[in-house]
Protein backbone atom coordinates (compact mmCIF):
# COMPACT_ATOMS: atom_id res chain seq x y z
CA UNK A 1 0.00 0.00 0.00
CA UNK A 2 2.70 2.14 1.11
CA UNK A 3 4.53 1.40 -2.12
CA UNK A 4 1.41 2.57 -3.69
CA UNK A 5 1.21 6.25 -2.15
CA UNK A 6 5.00 6.32 -3.64
CA UNK A 7 4.07 5.63 -6.65
CA UNK A 8 1.49 7.93 -6.99
CA UNK A 9 3.37 10.48 -5.38
CA UNK A 10 6.29 10.20 -7.67
CA UNK A 11 3.83 10.32 -10.79
CA UNK A 12 1.92 13.49 -9.38
CA UNK A 13 5.33 15.22 -8.77
CA UNK A 14 6.75 13.70 -12.16
CA UNK A 15 3.73 15.39 -14.10
CA UNK A 16 3.31 18.81 -11.96
CA UNK A 17 6.98 19.10 -13.10
CA UNK A 18 6.83 18.17 -16.78
CA UNK A 19 3.90 20.76 -17.26
CA UNK A 20 5.52 23.59 -15.21
CA UNK A 21 8.39 23.16 -16.92
CA UNK A 22 7.04 23.19 -20.36
CA UNK A 23 4.96 26.85 -19.62
CA UNK A 24 8.10 28.06 -17.60
CA UNK A 25 10.25 26.92 -20.79
CA UNK A 26 7.34 28.68 -23.27
CA UNK A 27 6.94 31.93 -21.22
CA UNK A 28 11.05 32.21 -21.47
CA UNK A 29 10.80 32.06 -25.44
CA UNK A 30 7.61 34.25 -25.41
CA UNK A 31 7.97 37.94 -26.05
CA UNK A 32 6.56 38.61 -22.69
CA UNK A 33 4.29 42.17 -21.81
CA UNK A 34 4.91 44.87 -19.47
CA UNK A 35 2.97 47.66 -20.11
CA UNK A 36 2.60 51.52 -18.81
CA UNK A 37 1.53 49.93 -15.75
CA UNK A 38 4.24 47.63 -15.27
CA UNK A 39 6.81 50.14 -15.98
CA UNK A 40 5.62 51.64 -12.86
CA UNK A 41 6.03 48.85 -10.78
CA UNK A 42 9.66 48.64 -11.96
CA UNK A 43 10.29 52.41 -11.69
CA UNK A 44 8.67 51.97 -7.93
CA UNK A 45 11.13 48.80 -7.57
CA UNK A 46 14.67 51.01 -8.47
CA UNK A 47 13.33 53.80 -6.34
CA UNK A 48 12.96 51.28 -3.56
CA UNK A 49 16.46 49.81 -4.16
CA UNK A 50 17.33 53.62 -3.86
CA UNK A 51 16.11 53.74 -0.09
CA UNK A 52 13.74 56.45 -1.33
CA UNK A 53 10.48 54.71 0.64
CA UNK A 54 9.19 55.98 3.56
CA UNK A 55 7.12 53.28 5.85
CA UNK A 56 7.45 51.35 3.13
CA UNK A 57 6.02 53.45 0.52
CA UNK A 58 7.26 56.16 -2.03
CA UNK A 59 7.69 59.58 -1.79
CA UNK A 60 6.69 61.80 -5.01
CA UNK A 61 5.59 61.01 -8.46
CA UNK A 62 6.00 57.49 -7.80
CA UNK A 63 3.83 57.55 -4.82
CA UNK A 64 0.94 55.26 -5.03
CA UNK A 65 -1.48 54.54 -2.19
CA UNK A 66 -4.38 53.16 -3.06
CA UNK A 67 -2.69 49.69 -4.31
CA UNK A 68 -1.01 46.92 -2.03
CA UNK A 69 2.70 46.96 -2.55
CA UNK A 70 3.08 43.30 -1.21
CA UNK A 71 4.36 42.16 -5.20
CA UNK A 72 6.90 45.07 -5.08
CA UNK A 73 8.25 44.08 -1.57
CA UNK A 74 8.47 40.11 -2.88
CA UNK A 75 10.40 41.43 -5.71
CA UNK A 76 12.71 44.03 -3.76
CA UNK A 77 15.28 41.62 -3.29
CA UNK A 78 15.85 40.30 -6.25
CA UNK A 79 15.53 43.99 -8.00
CA UNK A 80 18.22 44.89 -5.99
CA UNK A 81 20.67 42.45 -6.93
CA UNK A 82 19.98 43.43 -10.69
CA UNK A 83 17.99 40.27 -11.44
CA UNK A 84 15.22 40.82 -14.52
CA UNK A 85 11.81 40.82 -12.51
CA UNK A 86 10.23 39.93 -15.12
CA UNK A 87 11.61 35.97 -15.62
CA UNK A 88 11.29 35.80 -11.42
CA UNK A 89 7.82 36.89 -11.86
CA UNK A 90 7.46 33.83 -14.11
CA UNK A 91 9.00 31.87 -12.17
CA UNK A 92 6.75 32.43 -9.33
CA UNK A 93 3.63 31.55 -11.53
CA UNK A 94 5.53 28.48 -12.48
CA UNK A 95 6.38 27.26 -8.61
CA UNK A 96 2.71 28.20 -8.14
CA UNK A 97 1.60 26.03 -11.25
CA UNK A 98 3.65 22.85 -10.37
CA UNK A 99 2.29 22.97 -6.35
CA UNK A 100 -1.91 23.63 -7.42
CA UNK A 101 -0.92 20.85 -10.02
CA UNK A 102 0.78 18.17 -7.53
CA UNK A 103 -1.82 18.77 -4.76
CA UNK A 104 -4.71 18.26 -7.21
CA UNK A 105 -3.38 15.12 -8.90
CA UNK A 106 -2.66 14.10 -5.44
CA UNK A 107 -6.35 14.41 -4.52
CA UNK A 108 -7.98 13.19 -7.46
CA UNK A 109 -8.67 9.78 -8.56
CA UNK A 110 -6.14 8.56 -11.65
CA UNK A 111 -9.53 9.07 -14.23
CA UNK A 112 -8.99 12.81 -13.81
CA UNK A 113 -5.29 13.30 -14.44
CA UNK A 114 -5.50 13.05 -18.12
CA UNK A 115 -7.75 15.77 -17.90
CA UNK A 116 -5.84 17.85 -15.65
CA UNK A 117 -2.55 17.24 -17.02
CA UNK A 118 -4.38 18.20 -20.57
CA UNK A 119 -5.79 21.67 -18.78
CA UNK A 120 -2.44 22.54 -17.58
CA UNK A 121 -0.51 22.21 -20.92
CA UNK A 122 -3.16 23.89 -23.03
CA UNK A 123 -2.85 26.88 -20.01
CA UNK A 124 1.22 27.29 -21.04
CA UNK A 125 -0.64 27.40 -24.90
CA UNK A 126 -2.88 30.07 -23.49
CA UNK A 127 -1.26 33.92 -25.36
CA UNK A 128 -2.86 35.69 -23.13
CA UNK A 129 -1.66 33.61 -20.08
CA UNK A 130 2.04 32.64 -21.47
CA UNK A 131 2.74 36.08 -22.63
CA UNK A 132 1.21 37.93 -19.62
CA UNK A 133 2.98 35.45 -17.05
CA UNK A 134 6.00 37.95 -16.68
CA UNK A 135 4.48 41.04 -16.30
CA UNK A 136 5.19 42.39 -13.42
CA UNK A 137 2.11 44.06 -12.12
CA UNK A 138 -0.50 41.46 -13.28
CA UNK A 139 1.12 38.37 -13.18
CA UNK A 140 0.38 37.85 -9.55
CA UNK A 141 -3.13 37.83 -10.02
CA UNK A 142 -3.34 33.94 -11.25
CA UNK A 143 -0.29 32.99 -9.17
CA UNK A 144 -2.16 34.05 -6.31
CA UNK A 145 -5.29 31.55 -7.66
CA UNK A 146 -3.26 28.88 -8.20
CA UNK A 147 -1.73 29.22 -4.82
CA UNK A 148 -4.53 29.10 -3.31
CA UNK A 149 -6.28 26.13 -4.91
CA UNK A 150 -3.09 24.73 -3.86
CA UNK A 151 -3.55 25.50 -0.11
CA UNK A 152 -7.43 24.65 0.15
CA UNK A 153 -6.92 21.21 -1.29
CA UNK A 154 -4.09 20.45 1.12
CA UNK B 1 -6.24 24.62 7.08
CA UNK B 2 -8.27 27.72 8.90
CA UNK B 3 -4.87 29.10 10.06
CA UNK B 4 -2.99 28.51 6.82
CA UNK B 5 -5.87 29.69 4.70
CA UNK B 6 -5.85 32.91 7.08
CA UNK B 7 -2.35 33.23 6.55
CA UNK B 8 -2.13 33.19 2.91
CA UNK B 9 -5.16 35.34 3.05
CA UNK B 10 -3.07 38.12 5.23
CA UNK B 11 -0.15 37.48 1.78
CA UNK B 12 -2.65 37.40 -0.48
CA UNK B 13 -4.46 41.13 0.24
CA UNK B 14 -0.85 42.19 0.64
CA UNK B 15 -0.45 41.25 -3.38
CA UNK B 16 -3.39 42.32 -5.16
CA UNK B 17 -7.06 43.24 -4.40
CA UNK B 18 -8.42 42.79 -8.09
CA UNK B 19 -8.39 39.15 -7.63
CA UNK B 20 -10.62 38.85 -4.58
CA UNK B 21 -13.55 37.42 -6.29
CA UNK B 22 -11.42 34.66 -8.11
CA UNK B 23 -9.57 34.16 -4.54
CA UNK B 24 -12.96 33.34 -2.88
CA UNK B 25 -14.40 30.69 -5.29
CA UNK B 26 -10.69 29.39 -5.67
CA UNK B 27 -11.03 28.55 -1.79
CA UNK B 28 -14.74 27.97 -1.52
CA UNK B 29 -15.17 25.75 -4.33
CA UNK B 30 -12.08 23.56 -3.63
CA UNK B 31 -12.90 23.45 0.13
CA UNK B 32 -16.83 22.29 -0.64
CA UNK B 33 -14.92 19.56 -2.82
CA UNK B 34 -13.16 18.64 -0.65
CA UNK B 35 -14.89 18.43 2.52
CA UNK B 36 -18.65 17.94 0.56
CA UNK B 37 -19.03 20.20 3.47
CA UNK B 38 -21.05 23.70 3.26
CA UNK B 39 -20.43 24.91 6.85
CA UNK B 40 -16.48 23.55 6.24
CA UNK B 41 -16.16 25.74 3.15
CA UNK B 42 -18.15 28.47 4.41
CA UNK B 43 -15.62 28.50 7.44
CA UNK B 44 -12.45 28.07 5.11
CA UNK B 45 -13.60 31.23 3.47
CA UNK B 46 -14.27 33.05 6.28
CA UNK B 47 -10.51 32.01 7.43
CA UNK B 48 -9.36 33.45 4.04
CA UNK B 49 -11.67 36.54 4.32
CA UNK B 50 -10.11 37.37 8.06
CA UNK B 51 -6.43 37.11 6.82
CA UNK B 52 -7.51 39.47 3.78
CA UNK B 53 -9.15 42.07 5.79
CA UNK B 54 -6.05 42.26 8.05
CA UNK B 55 -3.94 43.01 5.01
CA UNK B 56 -6.07 45.44 4.05
CA UNK B 57 -6.04 47.22 7.72
CA UNK B 58 -2.92 46.77 7.41
CA UNK B 59 -2.30 48.90 4.39
CA UNK B 60 -4.55 51.41 5.89
CA UNK B 61 -2.17 51.77 8.67
CA UNK B 62 0.80 52.07 6.84
CA UNK B 63 -0.91 54.66 4.71
CA UNK B 64 -1.78 56.21 8.20
CA UNK B 65 1.68 56.88 9.08
CA UNK B 66 2.54 57.72 5.30
CA UNK B 67 0.29 60.70 5.39
CA UNK B 68 0.64 61.10 9.43
CA UNK B 69 -3.22 61.20 9.53
CA UNK B 70 -5.34 58.83 9.25
CA UNK B 71 -8.46 60.88 7.70
CA UNK B 72 -6.65 61.03 5.06
CA UNK B 73 -5.30 57.47 5.02
CA UNK B 74 -8.50 56.45 4.74
CA UNK B 75 -10.36 59.11 2.13
CA UNK B 76 -7.48 58.30 -0.14
CA UNK B 77 -7.99 54.40 -0.31
CA UNK B 78 -11.87 54.53 -0.22
CA UNK B 79 -11.92 57.36 -2.80
CA UNK B 80 -10.54 54.49 -5.28
CA UNK B 81 -12.32 51.72 -3.88
CA UNK B 82 -15.41 54.14 -4.39
CA UNK B 83 -14.79 54.69 -7.49
CA UNK B 84 -14.19 51.21 -9.18
CA UNK B 85 -17.38 49.81 -7.39
CA UNK B 86 -19.61 53.26 -8.42
CA UNK B 87 -22.75 52.87 -9.81
CA UNK B 88 -23.56 53.80 -13.20
CA UNK B 89 -26.04 56.68 -12.71
CA UNK B 90 -28.90 53.64 -12.13
CA UNK B 91 -29.14 50.22 -11.35
CA UNK B 92 -31.38 49.97 -14.07
CA UNK B 93 -27.89 51.62 -16.21
CA UNK B 94 -26.11 49.09 -14.76
CA UNK B 95 -27.63 46.01 -15.03
CA UNK B 96 -29.98 46.46 -18.97
CA UNK B 97 -26.64 48.72 -20.42
CA UNK B 98 -23.51 48.73 -18.77
CA UNK B 99 -23.10 44.72 -18.19
CA UNK B 100 -24.50 43.31 -21.29
CA UNK B 101 -22.10 45.74 -22.81
CA UNK B 102 -18.68 44.39 -20.39
CA UNK B 103 -20.52 40.67 -20.94
CA UNK B 104 -20.05 41.39 -24.93
CA UNK B 105 -16.40 42.87 -24.58
CA UNK B 106 -15.54 40.22 -22.77
CA UNK B 107 -16.97 37.47 -24.84
CA UNK B 108 -15.66 38.70 -27.90
CA UNK B 109 -12.25 38.63 -26.05
CA UNK B 110 -12.36 35.01 -25.57
CA UNK B 111 -11.92 34.48 -29.90
CA UNK B 112 -9.22 36.88 -29.79
CA UNK B 113 -5.69 35.41 -31.06
CA UNK B 114 -3.56 37.08 -29.07
CA UNK B 115 -5.76 36.18 -26.06
CA UNK B 116 -6.59 32.52 -26.44
CA UNK B 117 -5.39 29.61 -28.59
CA UNK B 118 -9.03 27.71 -29.47
CA UNK B 119 -8.16 24.90 -30.57
CA UNK B 120 -5.85 23.40 -26.93
CA UNK B 121 -8.54 24.73 -24.92
CA UNK B 122 -11.20 23.65 -26.18
CA UNK B 123 -9.28 20.05 -26.77
CA UNK B 124 -8.05 20.05 -23.31
CA UNK B 125 -11.71 21.12 -21.98
CA UNK B 126 -13.03 18.49 -24.36
CA UNK B 127 -11.40 15.98 -22.34
CA UNK B 128 -12.46 17.38 -18.86
CA UNK B 129 -16.13 17.25 -19.66
CA UNK B 130 -15.70 13.74 -20.90
CA UNK B 131 -14.57 13.06 -17.89
CA UNK B 132 -16.54 15.52 -15.91
CA UNK B 133 -19.93 13.02 -17.59
CA UNK B 134 -18.60 9.96 -16.63
CA UNK B 135 -17.16 10.95 -13.04
CA UNK B 136 -18.86 14.14 -11.85
CA UNK B 137 -21.94 13.34 -8.95
CA UNK B 138 -23.93 15.55 -7.39
CA UNK B 139 -21.20 17.23 -5.13
CA UNK B 140 -19.33 18.09 -8.76
CA UNK B 141 -22.72 19.71 -9.93
CA UNK B 142 -22.73 21.74 -6.54
CA UNK B 143 -18.85 23.66 -6.94
CA UNK B 144 -19.62 23.83 -11.28
CA UNK B 145 -21.41 26.83 -9.55
CA UNK B 146 -19.34 28.93 -7.46
CA UNK B 147 -16.64 30.23 -10.33
CA UNK B 148 -19.26 31.45 -12.85
CA UNK B 149 -21.40 33.00 -10.17
CA UNK B 150 -17.89 34.49 -8.73
CA UNK B 151 -17.45 36.40 -11.92
CA UNK B 152 -21.38 37.38 -12.18
CA UNK B 153 -21.38 38.86 -8.32
CA UNK B 154 -18.14 40.32 -9.85
CA UNK B 155 -19.55 41.96 -12.76
CA UNK B 156 -22.54 43.31 -10.57
CA UNK B 157 -20.45 44.29 -7.47
CA UNK B 158 -18.11 46.51 -9.02
CA UNK B 159 -18.34 46.30 -12.95
CA UNK B 160 -15.77 49.54 -13.16
CA UNK B 161 -13.11 47.61 -12.03
CA UNK B 162 -13.86 44.92 -14.93
CA UNK B 163 -14.11 47.78 -17.86
CA UNK B 164 -11.18 49.79 -18.43
CA UNK B 165 -9.40 46.90 -18.07
CA UNK B 166 -9.37 44.20 -20.75
CA UNK B 167 -6.03 42.99 -19.40
CA UNK B 168 -8.12 41.43 -16.68
CA UNK B 169 -9.66 38.67 -19.12
CA UNK B 170 -7.07 35.98 -19.13
CA UNK B 171 -6.15 36.40 -15.62
CA UNK B 172 -9.30 36.83 -13.61
CA UNK B 173 -12.47 36.52 -15.68
CA UNK B 174 -11.62 33.67 -17.85
CA UNK B 175 -8.41 31.59 -16.56
CA UNK B 176 -9.12 32.28 -12.93
CA UNK B 177 -12.22 30.98 -12.58
CA UNK B 178 -11.97 28.16 -15.23
CA UNK B 179 -8.56 26.39 -13.37
CA UNK B 180 -10.50 26.96 -9.98
CA UNK B 181 -13.62 24.81 -12.03
CA UNK B 182 -10.63 22.18 -13.99
CA UNK B 183 -9.08 21.85 -10.42
CA UNK B 184 -11.87 21.60 -8.03
CA UNK B 185 -14.41 19.28 -9.78
CA UNK B 186 -12.42 16.30 -10.09
CA UNK B 187 -11.79 16.79 -5.80
CA UNK B 188 -15.43 16.47 -5.34
CA UNK B 189 -16.12 13.10 -7.45
CA UNK B 190 -13.70 11.72 -3.61
CA UNK B 191 -10.16 11.47 -3.26
CA UNK B 192 -8.19 8.81 -4.26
Amino acid sequence: MRGQALITRTYAIAAAASVAGLFYLRALRTPQVNEVVSGHRLADLSAFCAGQSRWGLLDGPLQITQCPLGADYLLLPFACRGWDVSRVTIGAFTLSLAFMLYVVLMRSRPVWWAAIIAYGVALAWQPGVVAWAGNVQHSWALTTVCVLVGVAAL
Amino acid sequence: MNLALCIVGYICGWIVYDTIFAQLAAVAAVRLARTHSLLAAVTATCAFLVGFVAAFLSHVLQVALFYGSMDQAISDILGEALFRLRPVETWQGRLYVWLPQLARDYWHAVWLPEWTHLESLLLALSLWGLTCWYQADGWALRVVCIPPLSVAAWFVVAPAYSAPHLHLFPRLILFGPLTVLVCAVPMAGGSQ
